[in-house]
This record gives C-alpha cells, structure tokens and sequence, in this order.
C-alpha cells in the first residue's frame, strides 16, 4: 500500500512540475537576422524553450523554426499558464539537420538568446525586429580591470557603448545588486567610450561622485583595460 | 460525460423499442449509426494549413422520430498530426471532438434505399497532445448541414455512405492579424459505416 500512495505521490509530483499550457491563447514572436551590413541572414534555426522557475526547472522546446530567404522567422506556440516562465529564443541554435563536419564555428555566425516574460508581449506578440548577429571572428573581448588605489573611493556605475555583441539579453533584467559588468563581447576594430562614475567617500558627510569617460581603441586582439581610480 | 448521454439515450430507446403499434405523433426511433471518417480539411487555418487529418470515428443516435423528421444526437472524433511546428508549436497531435444533436428527414427511394438529409449543431474541441502529455485544447461550437445514403441489407441492418460540410468557430486569443487562423475550421466528412435500426 505505501508503494502504491508512494508511486501515486511520486505521479502527482512529476505532473506538478510540468509547465501548463492555454491552447486558447497563443503567442507570437517574431524578428529578422541581419549581419553586421544589415544582409539578411537565412536558414538560421530559432526555437523557443519556456522554462518554469520550480525546483526542477522543466522546459518545453515550444517552437522551432528557420529564417526564411530574408532572415525573417514566425513562431506561435501556446501560452505557458504563470506569469513566471521565462520564454527564451535562441536565435542561431544549434540545427540538429546540421553536419558536424561542415560547421565552422570559427566563421560562423554568434549565438544569441533573448529571455523574456509573457508581460513583455504586447498584444500577444513579441516583435523582436532586427536582431544583428556578428560571426564569431569578428568579435574579441574588453575585459576592464579594476585598480582600486582608495580605500575611500568605488566605481558605482560602468558602462561601454560601441558595438557589441551580447549572446545573452534580458529583456527584464534589473540590476538591483548593481553588479558592475567588466567583460565585454565587442566588434573587432573600433572605438569604444567608457563610461564610469567614482564615488569618493572620503568626506563622511558627503559623498562626491564624478563621471568620467575614456575612448579604448579595439582591434583584432583581446583587450584588457586598467582602470585605475 | 459525452459517452454518458448517449448510453442515457440508448436505454432510453431500448425502453421503448418494444411498443411496434405508435398512433402517437412522435415516436421513439432507434436507429444507430458508427461510421469511419475521412475527413478534407480546407481553407486559411489552423487545421488546414499546419496539421495532416486522418481518418476518424462517428457516432449517432436517432431517438425521435417526428413523420419523417429525425431528432438525434452524435460524436465525431478525428485525429490530426501537425506540419507546421512554426504555427502550431512543438506539439505532435491535435485530436478534434465535435458532440452535436441533429435533425435528420428521411426520404424513401426503393424499398432498400433512402436518402437522409441532415443538419446538426453543438459543441467542439479542439485538443493538443505530445507523447500524451495535454498542450491545452481550444473550445467553441461546430454546425453540419449533410446527407447519408442508406442501403438496407436485413430488416433491422444497413450500410451507409455519406458526406457533410461542417464548419466549427473556436475560441482563440491571439494577436490580431492571426485571429482568423486559429478561430474556426472548415472540413468535408465522407462518412461509411452501419446501421442499427
């Protein structure tokens, strides 16, 4: 009898943790490839996966597709039930029609995933517009390394504006912790501008902040910037 | 639930099938009808345009008989596998079930041979399955307008083929410009199959 209620328990805990879906509402989410020239980029796999924040975080592959001769894709699936699943779409995923031997990861194309929210469609529909994939060797890194001479002193705020190649966007990310982010995907050959604030804390009384910038040149190689404040 | 009313109306008939002599205006009929379909999916939608029908079931009960007009009810079940993943999402199979109540006239040609047009009108669902896990499923209301050829081959014993033109209006949410491809189904039924009289 126990290894029965014990089965039925074990039944019920793994129908619990699959997502649910309303096949009465369905999504849409839609885009475009386009290089860094702004050429469409065709036969790309896209897929969707929807992920549930429980404890055994099941997903669902809900959707796949490829882009068409002008990059484009269309996917509509049904609606996860909560608010919380997180819908993924993977844009350049690995295509499981694809042979190992004629993939060249070196010049191909980056991957991306965009993570979002069902509060994040309007109307029903995510339109992700156009979306830039780099290949993979028109990017290097910008590490930025911070040198901290102050005990009195902290960077509160950091950010590089240029191109750059980010393989993962979230499109509810809240940076609440304020992490500083110091590692960057960027387009080789280019200029960067680094943006920073310092916060000096040697008056206890007030606190000067001061914005600073600085232009990093970026060529084919890794760089590795020394912030030093 | 829907299995229930028809096992209700069977009993029911069977209650009365032994009264032979009815001067009464309405009688009661007991005429049953199982029947394979092969359905024909058309037009811009769901069904049609990302999913591959095959052949399905059907069911019907006349309990009334009014003249020649007969008062029954029915269930048609027809399985689909999807082509379209991009329209449909990863999900293998569509089952559609359509429970209806119909009114049927019955036309003697010969002594074997009648003519049976129909219309009929209920309830529809639309069900989503992989690997038999439930993707939701998508309700509304289905309408027929069809015919059946009946060919007696014993007294209370006959063959049938049919067809009817059915058109069903599903409940969707969905961004505008796809409304109309997910909110209503179109289908030819050709229908072979026995009847119980």
């Amino acid at each position: 009898m126990r290894k029965i209620l014990f089965l039925f328990f074990i039944l019920f805990t793994c129908y619990s943790c699959e997502i649910q879906y309303d096949g009465e509402t369905r999504l849409v989410v839609q885009g475009q490839l386009v290089d860094r020239n702004s050429n469409p980029i065709p036969n790309k796999r896209v897929e969707i996966n929807n992920f549930s924040d429980g404890t055994y975080t099941p997903s669902d592959l809900i959707s796949y597709t490829k882009t068409d001769s002008e990059g484009k894709f269309l996917m509509i699936f049904p609606t996860p039930k909560g608010e919380d699943i997180e819908i993924i779409t993977t844009l350049n995923g690995y295509n499981f029609d694809d042979d190992y031997a004629t993939l060249n990861y070196a010049t191909g194309f980056q991957n991306k995933s965009i993570t979002a929210l069902k509060k994040n469609f309007k109307n029903y529909k995510l339109d992700l517009n156009q979306v830039t994939l780099y290949k993979n060797d028109e990017i290097t890194q910008l590490q930025i390394q911070l040198n901290k001479t102050s005990t009195n002193k902290t960077v509160t705020a950091l950010d590089v504006q240029g191109i750059l190649s980010k393989d993962f966007t979230d499109l509810n990310y809240k940076n609440e912790n304020h992490y500083l982010e110091t590692n960057f995907n960027v387009v080789k050959n280019q200029n960067v501008r680094l943006s920073y604030t310092i916060a000096d804390y040697s008056d206890p009384t007030k606190v000067v902040t001061t914005n600073h910038e600085t232009i990093i040149p970026i060529n084919s190689e890794k760089v590795i910037h020394l912030l030093t404040y | 639930m829907k299995l229930k009313v028809l096992f209700f109306l069977f009993l029911l008939q069977l209650s009365y099938s032994q009264e032979t002599e009815n001067k009464n205006l309405v009688k009661f009929n007991h005429d049953i009808r199982v029947n394979l379909i092969i359905p024909s999916t058309f037009g811009d939608n769901f069904l049609a345009k990302a999913s591959d029908s095959h052949l399905g079931i059907g069911t019907n009960f006349s309990f009334l008989r009014i003249h020649n007009f007969k008062l029954g009810a029915g269930y048609d079940f027809i399985p689909y596998s999807t082509t379209d993943i991009s329209m449909a999402g990863n999900i293998k199979s569509s089952e559609f079930h359509m429970l209806y109540g119909d009114v049927s006239y019955e036309i003697k040609i010969t002594d074997k041979l009648n003519f049976e047009p129909y219309f009929g009108y209920g309830g529809a669902k639309l069900k989503f399955k992989s690997d038999g896990r439930s993707f939701g499923n998508q309700t509304g209301n289905n309408i027929r307008v069809g015919l059946n050829t009946d060919y007696q081959l014993a007294k209370r014993f006959s063959v049938y083929f049919g067809f009817c033109y059915l058109k069903s209006n599903l409940d969707i949410n969905t961004s505008p410009e796809f409304v109309s491809f997910y909110d209503n189904t179109a289908l030819f039924q050709f229908n072979f199959g026995i009847k119980i009289h």
